[in-house]
């Protein structure tokens, strides 16, 4: 076995020649960075505010940099969005009708954990490491640190890793994702958010579903504008990245760059990622399968009196698509809406667990059904039983 | 020409595994001949067709046919974990796995954490479903491996929880020596010097670059001069600084004390922030309100001598009917008669202040310091009762007051309050409105002064008052001469009886 680190360079350099697609200089610079044998810090800002863009970017960088000798800070911010983990149910999570609304994004990251919403009030810090320098606390110390450092106020962090203000409230959430050989821990920053907008998005109207997605912690938020009014995203980012690029020695200098991962060399790269986080496939169907069940209630005036309706719906989602949907009629007898029923059993599976998928087929089978007055009036609702779900 | 590699070569190569990453355009080992297809960027979604590349591997000069069947465990994720979920399979039964291959994703409170293969061979079996508990130490998946495939790589870590404030290094086969998980540099020579002398070069401080041990270090270290190793990067004590893996600091470059560092304080009691609530929190929405009136304050002394002499023949009389005598129902029908006389006081006011209300009845209320809080119950139609009617109804509310209970009818329609701060204690005060009333007054106690009776130092029984009021509709006028005619009934209580309804 080889005895020291610089007899093994020597001998990659020596049979470097089998190694075709290294070139030259890579090699040398392996033998120089083993030689000066620390770690660099480094810290880029993203200048671009798109939720899928910083993600695809998070994910480039995790991807093509080796971080053996090299801790990297990537601090960037988004535009309104919401954010679920790898594996959560965002019809759980949040308030899908609300998001469409408003025009806030739902993206889903790699990495594990809650469910979070950002908008340009949320500061952003992904930490890569190497697989053993791989420290949540540490990190979470460091921003502690870089704040307390320039402003008067009162953060710990707690054992669930978030950092608390006052004792009391949640500013910032965690999540991290492992591979063999690196790591990357993520976290939210909230300086300035806006508060009820968040309380809306992650309101999830969404009821009866029972998953084994990983369910969020709720817990009360505040900004950290609201203990100390001078900061901003400017100074927090200077803080941070001077407190992280401190841990450098001394003859190292460096500086926070700030990059726009739409211009630089890999673009092409992050623009397919991008792509591919914005897939529905990706958002919705990534989802682990779920159930729902549902009950409703309604008074019908029929033909001769009142009638009171009971729905049924049980629905079980997997990869984001209905694979069985059963629906259960009970107070009214008709021929025509249990066949009515009966077709939207076989044709619903394997539809998009989606509004204007569900809508537009609905909308047909109600249209081909000849079906009319009363009947029609129930047929109708029972649509918008289904479609009250997949809000 | 890539399968004329020796396998003796291909073992050394293996060991660079952690260098070669250098370049992201290197494939992995065992893939010379897939150059060109390399993954450069994992998506998300492609990763079960990774393994479809291998079929073509020319590189084992045996095929696999009998190997061993080796468990493959739940190697430690580190922080002290013992269990994950299983969240994704990337592989599944029959499946040929290559080493480093994506094996399955675990997800461990918020990390998620990608596990990858140590062996080349095919998936035998899956331990767990989706969703299941996965303990560490516990076998994963089994996995028949080739026979010459290595059982372990060289750099299998073990990911030791890392210590508070410090970086641990992964374990590797080097024999070289380590201070606190950092390699002691030394150029060959001094190795050999040390080595002669018997000496350990961890226990020598480095002074050339990068903690180098030099030739001087090893001379002045046998000469017992040097000073014990300063251990580098860790301060368990301060509040963790990130490790910085430098070996020992050099004498030149002194780092200056950090500016702005606080020694850390003493704390004997313990901050406890919690939530306005209930009573203290429908405080906090009135005071705002009012804080937007302004108020103006008029205060002045009244001379209770009169009363404080009737009171003796007044309480019996009292007793006889069961009630307790006090100043308050005295002071409050007088609060009353005046208000007669003053209309503009017993009013209302909308918010934008655009319409003032006269109350007809005087409905007086009275601050109390309850066990709740304070609260302000009100004693409706004070001008049609009497003073004793007014002292029963107080006794009612103090008691309610006490135990807490307070209704809702007692607390709302008030046009007038009085605040006897002075059963406490104190002299002036300056009371905050409640809204939306317009003046309110604030009695201190009864204290014995001296004062002058036509000439002479007299004993006078003297009680402060101090009123405010919503300068917006009350001018200081009005107040003045309210305050006058309420100070003339109780300073002289025979008065009362010509303006009796």
């Amino acid at each position: 076995m080889m005895t020291s680190l610089m007899t093994q360079a020597r001998l990659l350099q020596k049979y470097s020649k089998c190694f075709r697609d290294i070139p030259q200089h890579y090699v040398r610079n392996v033998t120089r960075t083993l030689a000066t044998h620390s770690t660099t810090y480094k810290a880029l800002v993203s200048k671009s505010t798109n939720i899928h863009k910083n993600l695809a970017f998070e994910q480039y960088l995790y991807s093509t940099i080796d971080f053996h000798h090299t801790n990297l800070l990537f601090l960037w911010r988004n535009d309104p969005c919401v954010v679920i983990g790898r594996h959560q149910n965002p019809w759980v999570e949040c308030n899908i009708g609300f998001l469409q609304e408003h025009n806030i994004a739902l993206a889903r990251r790699h990495s594990g954990g809650g469910t979070v919403y950002h908008d340009n009030g949320n500061l952003n810090c992904t930490f890569f490491t190497a697989r053993n320098g791989y420290n949540r606390k540490r990190n979470l110390n460091l921003l502690v640190e870089a704040i307390t450092k320039s402003w008067d106020i009162d953060l710990t962090v707690n054992e669930r890793d978030d950092i608390i203000l006052d004792g009391l409230y949640k500013i910032s959430g965690t999540a991290a994702k492992l591979d063999k050989t690196k790591g990357y821990h993520h976290c939210t920053l909230l300086f300035n958010v806006q508060a009820d907008t968040l309380q809306e998005a992650l309101s999830a109207t969404h009821i009866g579903c029972k998953s084994k997605a990983t369910a969020s912690f709720p817990a009360r938020i505040a900004n950290l504008a609201d203990a100390d009014n001078t900061i901003t995203y400017e100074a927090l980012i200077a803080s941070v990245a001077e407190q992280f690029l401190a841990q450098n020695r001394e003859n190292q200098v460096y500086s926070a760059e700030w990059v726009d991962p739409g211009s630089i060399e890999g673009c092409k790269d992050i623009n397919k990622i991008q792509e591919d986080l914005q897939k529905w496939e990706w958002v919705f169907g990534k989802t682990p399968p779920f159930h729902i069940h549902r009950q409703f209630r309604k008074d019908f005036k029929g033909y001769s009196s009142h009638v009171q309706i009971h729905l049924d719906i049980k629905a079980e989602i997997v990869c984001g698509l209905v694979e069985k949907i059963q629906i259960n009629m009970k107070g009214f007898d008709s021929k025509n809406i249990e066949e009515f029923i009966r077709v939207l059993h076989q044709e619903c599976i394997g539809l998009q667990f989606r509004k204007h998928t569900l809508e537009y087929k609905l909308n047909e089978l109600l249209n081909t059904s000849h079906m009319y007055d009363a009947d029609m009036e129930i047929g109708n609702w029972i649509m918008s039983c289904i479609l009250d779900n997949v809000q | 020409m890539a399968a004329k590699i020796s396998k003796n070569l291909l073992a050394k190569i293996r060991t660079f595994t952690h260098i070669r990453a250098y370049s992201s355009a290197v494939t992995e080992v065992g893939k010379f001949n897939e150059r060109k297809n390399v993954q450069k960027v994992p998506s998300p979604l492609k990763v079960k067709q990774r393994t479809h590349h291998l079929h073509s591997r020319a590189f084992h000069a045996s095929l696999v046919s009998q190997g061993k069947i080796v468990p493959f465990k739940l190697s430690d994720i580190g922080e002290g974990i013992r269990e994950v979920h299983v969240k994704e399979w990337f592989v599944k039964e029959g499946d040929t796995v290559s080493q480093f291959d994506s094996l399955c994703e675990v997800q461990s409170d918020k990390a998620s954490v990608t596990i990858t293969s140590r062996y080349d061979g095919k998936v035998k079996k899956l331990y767990y479903e989706i969703d299941d508990l996965a303990l560490v130490g516990d076998p994963l998946v089994d996995i028949e491996t080739d026979e010459d495939s290595p059982s372990s790589s060289t750099d299998t870590p073990t990911y030791d929880p890392p210590e508070e404030g410090e970086m641990t290094i992964s374990s590797t086969d080097h024999s070289m020596q380590m201070v606190k998980g950092h390699k002691v540099l030394a150029t060959p020579a001094v190795r050999r010097l040390a080595m002669e002398n018997k000496i350990r070069l961890s226990e020598v401080s480095g002074t050339g670059k990068d903690g180098r041990v030099l030739k001087e270090d090893i001379l002045r270290f046998m000469q017992g001069e040097d000073t014990p190793k300063e251990t580098p990067a860790v301060q368990p004590s301060a509040p963790p600084q990130p490790a910085v893996p430098s070996t020992a600091p050099t004498p030149s470059a002194a780092k200056p004390p950090p500016p702005l560092k606080r020694p850390a304080p003493v704390v004997l009691g313990k901050d406890k922030t919690e939530p306005l609530k209930g009573v203290r929190k429908a405080m906090v929405k009135t005071m705002t309100i009012a804080n937007a009136i302004p108020h103006f304050g008029y205060c002045d002394e009244i001379d209770m001598t009169a009363l404080v002499n009737l009171r003796d023949s007044l309480r019996k009389m009292a007793a006889e009917r069961g009630i307790n005598f006090s100043y308050m129902p005295v002071i409050l029908k007088a609060a009353s008669l005046a208000l007669g006389q003053y209309p503009t006081l017993n009013a209302h006011v909308d918010d934008k202040c655009e319409n003032i209300t006269y109350k007809a009845s005087h409905n007086i209320g009275l601050a109390m310091d309850t066990p709740d809080g304070l609260m302000v119950p009100n004693i409706k139609n004070v001008q049609a009762l009497s003073i004793f009617e007014v002292a029963s109804e107080l006794t009612r509310l103090v008691d309610l007051g006490t135990k807490g209970k307070l209704g809702p009818s007692d607390l709302t329609g008030g046009t007038f309050s009085i605040s006897n701060i002075g059963s406490i204690g104190g002299t002036y005060a300056s009371p905050v409105l409640l809204p939306p009333e317009v003046a309110i007054g604030a009695i201190g106690k009864i204290q014995t002064l001296p004062r002058f009776d036509a000439g002479n130092v007299a004993k006078a029984h003297i009680m402060q008052v101090s009123w405010s009021a919503d300068h917006r509709v009350i001018d200081g006028a009005t107040m003045c001469r309210y305050s006058n005619l309420w100070k003339s009934y109780l300073e002289n209580p025979a008065s009362m009886i010509l303006d009796l309804k």
